[in-house]
């Protein structure tokens, strides 16, 4: 009886992890929908190029350099702009690296496609296995390694891309009122590939432990 | 010499794991510093300017996310780059709004409250239970009942942690679409952070395998 009910319990745990999963992949891909549909028009007409800009007030944190009109009252708020999509010409600027920066962020797109598409095949592949009810297998230990490492590369991705876009900003941009920041890359990508390493290493005990007692037997 | 690899790993992995922890929280100490700092400037300017701030009403700073109203117009505003000199067309997505209104809805602030004093507990309790399990990694002793409710504990505050900011978004994004209306944006629903879910989620999972594992060793125990 107690076992059936955790038998349960994992299946719909490993349910429930697939839906949020998903539910991550559909908000990430929502977020994202304008900026790709913008940069399918960019690579369209060759002409222009959004550029994604972090900004700080240059005076101090309590600087509100603009404003805009609040319509529900009918009175001027100050604003303080945090981030940015600037239109300029895809031309680079004379004597100034893009291109270099331009050809790293080519590579490093591809890597991270490949990471996108990979990831949630590994991690439904894994989820079926636990709601089959096999957790100690071999299998799902590589399944767990090879998510970790590749969550671990994304987060390093990630940071690269928003050093080199960062780069790409300072060199093409510079604006009387803000400056110009990092976007930080998400850290939590790494607090889950470290989770998911110590998930490994606790199943491959497992699995020793089950190895041995099947051979007691 | 293959065990004590294994625990050593082990043991890394935890600290890792704990250290990237109190990475993630430095960007809400940073804002919250900053925040403070602000806070700190206005009030000080009020009692030099001799302000008053019952008739003036609260200072309002929310952050909000936003989006251009028009499909056809993707970039609302301009912007001088000093570099080229030129002007150059912008869309701002995020902003910091300063409104001198009145507060529009004291309960809001309230839950606000609230809510940010729930999410403030599992910051500071997640670290102590990361250190706890990791102390009992390098001990060796791994599959104990204890671990698994310090696990099953982690997971539970992930959870409130997931629960606590979906309340603070939707709280923030209702108090915003209530006080502010912009000419050429949007506001926009903030993200609801289903990561700290599938965190939560995945150490719930842990917990099982942990439970399976314990019960296998007690019966090997028992069987030598």
């Amino acid at each position: 009886m107690k076992t059936n009910t955790a038998k349960t319990k994992l299946t719909a745990l490993s349910v429930l992890a697939t839906l949020t999963y998903c539910l991550l992949l559909f908000s990430s891909f929502t977020e994202g929908w304008d900026d790709f549909k913008l940069g399918f028009q960019e690579g369209y007409s060759f002409k222009l190029q959004t550029y994604f800009v972090d900004l700080k007030a240059k005076k101090s944190i309590s600087s509100f350099p603009d404003s805009l009109t609040n319509i529900k009252m009918g009175e001027k708020v100050n604003i303080r702009y945090d981030k940015a999509q600037v239109r300029a010409a895809v031309i680079p600027v004379p004597g100034k690296s893009i291109d270099k920066y331009q050809l790293i962020e080519t590579l490093i797109s591809l890597i991270s496609f490949f990471i996108v598409i990979y990831i949630p095949v590994l991690f439904f592949k894994l989820m079926k296995t636990l709601m089959n009810e096999v957790v100690f297998d071999k299998k799902n230990i590589r399944y767990l390694r090879k998510l970790a490492v590749l969550l671990i590369v994304y987060y390093i991705v990630d940071f690269i891309t928003n050093y080199i876009s960062y780069r790409i900003n300072v060199s093409l941009f510079d604006f009387a009122n803000y400056k110009i920041l990092r976007e930080p890359a998400d850290m939590i990508w790494l607090l889950l590939g470290v989770v998911l390493l110590l998930f490994a290493e606790i199943l491959t005990k497992g699995s020793k432990i089950q190895e041995e007692q099947d051979l007691t037997i | 010499m293959k065990n004590n690899k294994k625990k050593t790993s082990l043991a890394v992995l935890s600290i890792l794991a704990g250290a990237i922890y109190f990475i993630t929280l430095i960007p809400y100490f940073v804002g919250g510093w900053e925040g403070g700092i602000r806070n700190v400037n206005e009030s000080c300017k009020i009692q030099t300017d001799g302000v008053d701030n019952e008739s003036k009403g609260s200072r309002i700073l929310q952050r909000i996310q936003v989006e251009t109203k028009s499909n056809d117009i993707l970039y609302s505003d301009s912007i001088v780059n000093i570099k080229t000199g030129k002007m150059m067309p912008v869309s701002y997505t995020k902003m910091y709004v300063n409104d001198e209104s009145k507060e529009p809805n004291s309960i809001l602030y309230l839950i606000l409250t609230i809510v940010v004093f729930l999410g403030g507990l599992p910051f500071f309790v997640i670290p102590f239970l990361f250190y706890k399990l990791v102390l009992s990694v390098y001990k060796d002793e791994i599959f104990t009942l204890k671990n698994i409710r310090r696990i099953k504990t982690l997971g539970i505050l992930y959870l409130i942690l997931y629960a606590t900011k979906f309340a603070y978004n939707l709280t923030n994004y209702y108090i915003d679409t209530s006080t502010i209306e912009l000419r050429n944006y949007n506001i926009i629903k903030p993200d609801l952070g289903y990561n700290f879910l599938l965190i939560a989620i995945l150490l719930f999972i842990i917990v099982i395998v942990m439970k399976r594992v314990m019960i296998m060793k007690e019966e090997q125990d028992l069987t030598v």
